[in-house]
C-alpha cells in the first residue's frame, strides 16, 4: 500500500514540472508584451522597460522560469496590482467560498445522479430509464451559467423565494468569524442560527446551478456501471447461492459500482473548479472563480495565472486522492 | 422410491421465443444426473428455471415440478431454496467471485447468511469448508482476494460456496469452463467426490457427454428445448436409443480413442426457428417422413427413455 | 439480435438532430432575410423593450434587437465551433494515427504531454491562453481548437492500437505493403468513425466553451453578436430590473444548438459500433 501511494506520487512530479511550464509558457513566453500588459497601454515606452527590467523579463526565458519556480516553491504567485496584495493571499482567502460552493455542489450532484443511475439501471429499458437518458441529453446541451440565471430569474426575479444573487450571505450581514472559511460549517459551530440560516439559503441556487451540468454524466456512467455489475458473473453467482432483495443491492451491487463512482467523482470536480468562474459571476460569490473574473476583467495577468495554475494542481491532487481511495475501494487497482 | 427433484413439462418462452418445449427429468437421491447438449439445447436454461433465476423477460411454467416431496411450482419456493437446498456451481469460476471482497468474507457471508451463524464459528466453518474442497493451505486461501487465486482455486471456492447451505441438491453448471484443460478432470472428479461426502444429490451441466461418463449415474440429452433420451449412463453409452443420443456417444468414444469423429450434419435450431415435430428430424440419418409429421413417441426399454419414432433398438434394427 | 440489427432502421435521434442542426445552420446563413432589424442598431428610443411583434425576442440596454443579434450570432458561433473543431482534427487526428502505429517512446513522450494539458480544467486553460493571447476571432479559434486536441489525439490512437491487430492488417502486411502504405490505406481510414462521432459531439463542446469565454468578455469582441457575451449582457438587467428576455433566448439558442448535435452524434456512436446498443 505504500509502495503503491509512493509510485503515484512520483509519477506525478514530472506531471507538475509540466504544468508549471505551460503555466509558465502561457503567462511570458506567448506572443504579446507582458511588461506593456502590466503597465497599461498609456504607460511611455521608459516606463514599459524599467517595469520589464524590474520584472526580470529582460533575462533569458530558462533564467526566468528559474526565478518563477524558486517563487513557487516558496508559494510565491506573482503580486496582483489590482488588489495590491500577493496573489496567493488572495487565492487564500477566497479559497473557502469556493470549495464549500464546489462540495455542495458535488453532494447535490451525487444524492440526484447515483439514485437515478441506479434506478435506471435496475429498470432497463423501461420509462425511468427513457427519461434519464433524455435528461442527460438536455442536460449536457444547457451551458451552466445560464442555468444559473435561469434559476435567478424563476425563484429570485418571479417567485421572490430565494435570496437575491449577492454572494454568500445577504448584503451588509456579518460573516461568522469560524475556523475553515465554510460559513455553513462555521455558523453551525458557533450556534449561529440566523447566519447559518442566510448562508444556507443563498448557497442552495449555486449549488443547483452547478452541480446540474454533473448530473447527466454522473447518471450515465452510474447506470452503466451498475448495468455490469448487475450482468456480471458474481451477481448471478451470488443470487444463484441465495443472496437476494436488499442485502444484494446495498452490500454487492453498491460496492462494486463504488470504483467508478469515485473515479467520476474526481473528473466532475475538476470541472467544476472550471464551472465556479461561471457561476461565481452570476451570483457574486466572493471566490477563488469570482477573482479570476475580476482579474480578467482589468487585464490583472498575476491574478489569472495564479489561479490557472492553482486549478490545475489543485485537479493533479483530487485525482491522486481518488487514486488512493481507489486502491483501498477495489484490491485489483494496486496491481496496476 | 421418491425422487429428489421431479420435473415435468416444463417451458421457457423468452420473448415469444420458446426456449424450452417440456422438460422431463429428475433427479434421484444420491445420484448425480448428467445433463448433456449442444449449446442451446436448453440445458442452463432448465437448471435456471428450477432456481427461479431466468431473465425476467421469460415466461415459465411446469405442469410438475417438486423437490423432496414439496410443490416447488411457486417461484417463492424455488427463490428460498438457492442457497438453502439447492447449491449451485458456477462456469467461470474467477469471474464469478465477487473482486472487492476477500475469498473468506464471501464464503463466511454465505454461512453466516444461509445457516444464520455467528461471526467466529462462521469463520472455523469457512475453514472447514475449505479443507472440504482439498484446499491444503486454507488460511491463506481464505484471506486472498479472487484475482489472486488461480481459476482451479477459485472453482473450489465456489463449490465450498455452494455446500455452505447443506444442500440436498447441487446443481453445477458446465463447471469446468474456463479452466485449463489439465485440471478440469480433477475438478470433476473433485465435485463428485463432495457431492457424496456431503450426502446430496447432483446435476451436472455439460455439453461434453465425455465428462459426464467419468462422474454421472444417470444421463439426459437435451436437444432444441426437450430432453430426447434418459438412462443410466452404462446403458446410453451402451446403446443410446435416441439417434441423436447415439452419435453423441460415438464422437466422445471416437475423440477418448483418438480417432476423428464424423460431426452430426447440419446445425442446432435457433429458438423462433420453424421445428419438425420431431427437432431432430431434419439432421437425422433414420428420419422418415413420420419424424416430420407425427411427434415420436416414447420409447421405455431397460429403464431407458426415448422420444424417437425410429428408436436405434435391437429388434428394429433391419435384419 | 441478428435478426434486429440485419435490417438497420433509421434512428429517429438522427433525423431530429439534423433536422434541428439543420434549421440552426439555416439560420447563420439566412440571417439577412430571417431578421428583418439590424442586429448593430443603436437605439436608446428602444431600449429595454419586452418581446413583441415588433421585437419578438425586446430589446437590450443599447436598443439593439435580440432577435437579430440571436439569429446573427449563430453565424459566430456556429464558425467558431466548427473551425476550431475542424483544427482540433488536423493537429489530432494525424499526430493520433502517428504515436499510435509507432509506439514506443515518442508515444509515451505525447501522452504525458497531453496529460500535462489534461491536468489544466479545460476552461480555464481557455481563459489563461486567450487572456495571454488577447481577444479576437481567430484566436478564438486557435484557443477552442487547442483544448480540443488531446480528446481526439487519445481516441484515434486507442483505434489505431486496436486496428494494428487485426488480421486483415496482417494480411496487408503480408502481401508487401510498406510501413506508411500500412498505416494510411488499411488503419487510418477505419478511425474516421470514430473521429466524425467525436466531432458532433466536440462541436457541441465548442460552442458551449466559446459561449462560456464570451460570457466572462473573452470572446468576440463587442459590438458584434455572440450567444455567451448577449447572456453576460443581460445578467445585471435581470437581477436588478427583471428584464429576463436579454439572457433567456441566446441560452436557448445554446442549448437547442447543442441538444441537436448531441444528438447526432449519439446516435452516429451507435451506427458505428452497432454493439454498443446492446449496453445502452
Amino acid at each position: 500500500m505504500l509502495t503503491y501511494i509512493a509510485r503515484r506520487v512520483i509519477a506525478l512530479i514530472p506531471i507538475l514540472i509540466g504544468v508549471t511550464m505551460v503555466a509558465f509558457l502561457v503567462s511570458r513566453g506567448l506572443p504579446g508584451d507582458p511588461a506593456r500588459l502590466y503597465a497599461g497601454m498609456q504607460a511611455s515606452e521608459l516606463e514599459v522597460q524599467a517595469i520589464r527590467a524590474s520584472l526580470g523579463l529582460d533575462k533569458p526565458l530558462y533564467y526566468q522560469y528559474w526565478v518563477y519556480m524558486q517563487g513557487l516553491v516558496q508559494g510565491d504567485l506573482g503580486f496582483s496590482p489590482r488588489t495590491g496584495f500577493p496573489v496567493a493571499e488572495d487565492i487564500r482567502n477566497r479559497l473557502p467560498a469556493t470549495v464549500e460552493m464546489v462540495i455542495f455542489a458535488l453532494i447535490f450532484a451525487l444524492s440526484v445522479a447515483l439514485p437515478l443511475g441506479v434506478w435506471a439501471a435496475v429498470r432497463r429499458g423501461k420509462l425511468i430509464d427513457r427519461f434519464s437518458r433524455f435528461i442527460s441529453t438536455l442536460g449536457v446541451a444547457v451551458p451552466d451559467f445560464w442555468a444559473a440565471l435561469i434559476l435567478v430569474m424563476i425563484f429570485f426575479v418571479f417567485l421572490d423565494i430565494a435570496p437575491p444573487p449577492v454572494g454568500r450571505l445577504d448584503l451588509g450581514a456579518v460573516s461568522p468569524d469560524g475556523p475553515t472559511g465554510f460559513y455553513i460549517f462555521d455558523s453551525l459551530v458557533r450556534g449561529q442560527w440566523a447566519t447559518f440560516r442566510n448562508a444556507l439559503a443563498h448557497i442552495i441556487l449555486p449549488m443547483v446551478a452547478l452541480g446540474f451540468p454533473a448530473i447527466a454524466p454522473i447518471t450515465r456512467l452510474t447506470r452503466n456501471a451498475t448495468l455490469s455489475v448487475l450482468q456480471s458473473d458474481y451477481i448471478a453467482f451470488g443470487r444463484a447461492s441465495g443472496l437476494r432483495g436488499a442485502p444484494l443491492y446495498l452490500k454487492y451491487v453498491l460496492r462494486n459500482s463504488l470504483p467508478g463512482a469515485i473515479t467520476m467523482t474526481g473528473l466532475i470536480s475538476g470541472y467544476m473548479i472550471g464551472g465556479a468562474v461561471l457561476i461565481e459571476r452570476v451570483f457574486s460569490w466572493p471566490g477563488v472563480g469570482l477573482y479570476a473574473y475580476n482579474s480578467l476583467e482589468r487585464t490583472d495577468h498575476a491574478g489569472i495565472q495564479g489561479v490557472v495554475l492553482l486549478s490545475a494542481i489543485t485537479y493533479l491532487l483530487v485525482f491522486l486522492v481518488v487514486d488512493l481511495v481507489q486502491s483501498i475501494v477495489d484490491p485489483r487497482v494496486r496491481l496496476k | 422410491m421418491t425422487p429428489l427433484l421431479k420435473v415435468h413439462g416444463l417451458e421457457v418462452e423468452i420473448e415469444g421465443l420458446p426456449i424450452l418445449r417440456g422438460v422431463d427429468m429428475e433427479v434421484r437421491q444420491g445420484e448425480i444426473l448428467g445433463v448433456v447438449g449442444e449449446t442451446g439445447a436448453g440445458k442452463s436454461m432448465t437448471a435456471r428455471s428450477i432456481l427461479d433465476l431466468l431473465p425476467s423477460a421469460a415466461t415459465v411454467s411446469f405442469r410438475v415440478c417438486t423437490f423432496g416431496g414439496r410443490d416447488f411450482i411457486p417461484a417463492k419456493e424455488r427463490q428460498q431454496a438457492r442457497g438453502h437446498r439447492i447449491g449451485f456451481v458456477p462456469q467461470r469460476p474467477r469471474g464469478s467471485l465477487n473482486p472487492v471482497f476477500r475469498v473468506g468474507t464471501q464464503l463466511s457471508d454465505t454461512l453466516r447468511r444461509l445457516r444464520g451463524m455467528g461471526r467466529r464459528e462462521a469463520k472455523g466453518e469457512a475453514l472447514d469448508l475449505l479443507r472440504s474442497v482439498r484446499i491444503t493451505d486454507p488460511k491463506r486461501v481464505y484471506r486472498s482476494y479472487p484475482h489472486e487465486l488461480s481459476g482451479g482455486m477459485c472453482q473450489r471456492v465456489c463449490i465450498a460456496i455452494a455446500l455452505a447451505g447443506e444442500p440436498e441438491l447441487i446443481i453445477a453448471d458446465e463447471p469446468t469452463t474456463g479452466l485449463d484443460v489439465t485440471i478440469q478432470a480433477e475438478m470433476l472428479k473433485l465435485l463428485g467426490d463432495v457431492i457424496i461426502e456431503h450426502n446430496a444429490a447432483g446435476m451436472l451441466i455439460t455439453h461434453d457427454l465425455g465428462v459426464v461418463a467419468d462422474v454421472c449415474d444417470r444421463v439426459a440429452v437435451m436437444y432444441a428445448g426437450r430432453v430426447v433420451n434418459l438412462g443410466s449412463t452404462d446403458e446410453i453409452y451402451r446403446a443410446a436409443l435416441h439417434p441423436y443420443a447415439n452419435q453423441l456417444v460415438s464422437i466422445a468414444t471416437s475423440l477418448d480413442s483418438g480417432g476423428t469423429p464424423r460431426e452430426i450434419p447440419g446445425r442446432v435450431p435457433n429458438p423462433g426457428d420453424e421445428l419438425a415435430a420431431c427437432a431432430f428430424a431434419p439432421r437425422c440419418f433414420r428420419a422418415e417422413t413420420d419424424c416430420f409429421e407425427q411427434e415420436p413417441p416414447l420409447v421405455d426399454i431397460n429403464g431407458q427413455q426415448a422420444f424417437c419414432h425410429h428408436a436405434i433398438t435391437t429388434e428394429a434394427l433391419p435384419l | 439480435m441478428t435478426a434486429k440489427t440485419g435490417k438497420r432502421r433509421l434512428d429517429s435521434r438522427l433525423v431530429v438532430g439534423l433536422i434541428m442542426f439543420g434549421i440552426m445552420v439555416a439560420v447563420a446563413i439566412l440571417a439577412p432575410w430571417i431578421a428583418r432589424n439590424d442586429p448593430l442598431a443603436i437605439d436608446f428610443g428602444t431600449q429595454f423593450l419586452a418581446p413583441s411583434a415588433d421585437h419578438w425576442f425586446g430589446t437590450g440596454r443599447l436598443g439593439f434587437d435580440i432577435f437579430a443579434r440571436v439569429v446573427y450570432a449563430a453565424r459566430y458561433d456556429l464558425v467558431i465551433a466548427m473551425s476550431a473543431v475542424a483544427f482540433s482534427i488536423v493537429i489530432g487526428h494525424p499526430i493520433g494515427l502517428f504515436v499510435g502505429y509507432m509506439g514506443g517512446r515518442i508515444d509515451s513522450l505525447t501522452m504525458r504531454g497531453l496529460d500535462v494539458i489534461q491536468s489544466f480544467p479545460a476552461f480555464v486553460l481557455a481563459v489563461g491562453v486567450l487572456a495571454a493571447l488577447g481577444e479576437g476571432v481567430l484566436n478564438l479559434i486557435l484557443v477552442v481548437g487547442f483544448v480540443g486536441i488531446p480528446t481526439f489525439v487519445r481516441l484515434v490512437r486507442a483505434e489505431v492500437r486496436s486496428l494494428r491487430e487485426h488480421s486483415y492488417v496482417e494480411a496487408g502486411r503480408a502481401v508487401g505493403n510498406s510501413k506508411w502504405q500500412i498505416l494510411l490505406r488499411y488503419i487510418a481510414p477505419g478511425t474516421v468513425g470514430t473521429v466524425v462521432t467525436q466531432a458532433a459531439i466536440s462541436c457541441g463542446w465548442a460552442i458551449l466553451l466559446t459561449a462560456a469565454l464570451g460570457f466572462i468578455g473573452l470572446g468576440v469582441p463587442l459590438p458584434e453578436p455572440e450567444w455567451g457575451a448577449m447572456i453576460a449582457d443581460g445578467v445585471d438587467e435581470m437581477v436588478v430590473g427583471g428584464r429576463w428576455w436579454i439572457s433567456v433566448f441566446p441560452g436557448m439558442a445554446i442549448a437547442f444548438t447543442i441538444f441537436s448535435l448531441s444528438l447526432i452524434g449519439e446516435s452516429i456512436a451507435d451506427l458505428v459500433e452497432p454493439t454498443r446498443r446492446k449496453s445502452r
